[in-house]
């Protein structure tokens, strides 16, 4: 069974030409990925693409990978070179419509989706955790999130709003966003 | 969990404001530079954005496909709350009548200081004109101006010999009616003139000229003043 061996053994099985195992690593830590893209791009559809490519050369350099660092560490780096290029690219010259289609071939790595029943479902719990966790945080934390995430404002305007120091909005967020992730690390949504 | 899960990174506070679009070019460029690199940052920013794009997706599923709801004040029912309320008391009804009267009395106080004001700058002003934008002349004129040009004895004594000479190239419409009255008196100065120059001289005496002495000493009759007054004493 592939869902019980860790992160390191299934790329030594990955090494050794088992893409099924590689597969496992994608569906482990494709949100994950997704997520760091659409952090660092901001969009969604840019986030795909990243996230995409991020798995592509990960596969393509898996034999590179020494075993130093966690297998999440080097995911992410590879994750964060790709958005950089991404943003490096998208600077130099308008987005190609080549460059999507080329992308869409090679969307095979990926898991399909999120339409499946399983999925429905998966996202469905996760999102009654987030919603228990969000009102688990103190108020001073949630206010800030709802502030930022909900309402859309800028940093300064929630500073002006709260009448806090910029400094002290940007580490309430960030405190926020770790405790949050912390709580939903602690029940972690059964992989279906 | 210490010091809240921070690293001791100096870029992990701008984390927050790089995921959120918020970092200048130049700070974005030294931030992504560092990001490539620091391992511990990379990790921090994947858990970072991780929980960010929970709180996003929650939101987008949960919130994002609600219609912002069309808020409505219905102004017209709180006044008709209003006057219902005032038909419920005597008190209410006097509170609800007594409404507009501050407004009234307001406006009615503005108009007579207004008032108040204009006739008192008219009384201190009487020589000019209450309207500043009156044209002075246009009121002056008719009054001013004929007593000033001309005296009116001479004016008299001038004006008929002028007008009895000039009369036919006058063409000022303000002498119309003295010039009907000039064409009225024309014929009769014309023929007395003609016929004082059809007249002979003033050394023959016509046969027409009556004579003392060619009057008979006859009776007269007609009353007298000198009669009346003596009948009168008498």
């Amino acid at each position: 069974m592939l869902q019980s061996r860790t992160d390191e053994q299934l790329v030594e099985l990955a090494v050794s030409d088992d893409r099924e195992a590689f597969d496992e690593i994608v569906r482990r830590w494709e949100r994950k990925i997704f997520a760091l893209c659409f952090g660092m791009l901001g969009r969604e559809d840019d986030a795909g693409d990243a996230c995409q490519e991020a798995f592509i050369a990960a596969y393509r350099n898996i034999k590179n990978f020494r075993g130093e660092a966690k297998v999440s560490s080097w995911l992410h780096r590879i994750a964060v070179n790709q958005c950089l290029t991404i943003k490096r690219r998208q600077k130099s010259r308008a987005e190609d419509i080549l460059d999507e289609d080329e992308a869409a071939e090679d969307r095979t790595f990926v898991a399909s989706p999120n339409y499946s029943p399983a999925k429905v479902i998966e996202k469905s719990e996760r999102l009654t955790l987030v919603r228990q966790a969000v009102g688990g945080l103190p108020t001073e934390l949630r206010q800030v999130i709802v502030m930022k995430e909900f309402e859309e404002m800028t940093f300064q305007e929630i500073s002006e709003t709260l009448e806090l120091p910029l400094s002290t909005v940007k580490s309430r967020l960030y405190t926020a966003l770790k405790q949050l992730k912390m709580r939903l690390e602690r029940t972690p949504v059964e992989v279906v | 969990m210490k010091n809240n899960g921070k690293t001791n990174c100096p870029f992990e506070d701008e984390i927050v404001t790089y995921i959120y679009d918020e970092m200048v070019g130049s700070e974005r460029m030294k931030f992504e530079n560092h990001l490539s690199g620091c391992s511990v940052c990379t990790d921090d920013f994947a858990a970072i954005s991780e929980a960010r794009f929970s709180v996003f997706e929650w939101q987008k599923e949960e919130f994002g496909h609600l219609p912002t709801p069309d808020i409505v004040i219905p102004y017209e029912s709180n006044r008709r709350v209003v006057e219902e309320s005032s038909s419920v008391g005597f008190l209410a009804g006097l509170r609800g009548w007594l409404s507009p009267l501050p407004l009234a009395a307001a406006a009615g106080l503005i108009l007579f200081l207004g008032m108040g004001f204009v006739m008192l700058r008219d009384v201190g002003t009487t020589d000019q004109p209450i309207a500043t934008n009156m044209n002075v002349q246009q009121i002056e004129a008719p009054n001013t101006a004929p007593i000033k040009n001309v005296d009116p004895v001479k004016q008299h004594e001038v004006k008929q010999p002028e007008v009895a000479v000039t009369t036919p190239k006058t063409t000022s419409k303000d002498i119309q009616p003295v010039k009907a009255v000039a064409r009225r008196q024309t014929p009769s100065l014309k023929q007395t003139m003609a016929t004082n120059l059809k007249k002979p001289a003033s050394t023959q005496v016509p046969s027409t000229v009556p004579i003392l002495s060619n009057y008979e000493a006859e009776d007269d009759n007609s009353l007298r003043l000198a009669d009346l007054f003596a009948d009168i004493d008498g």
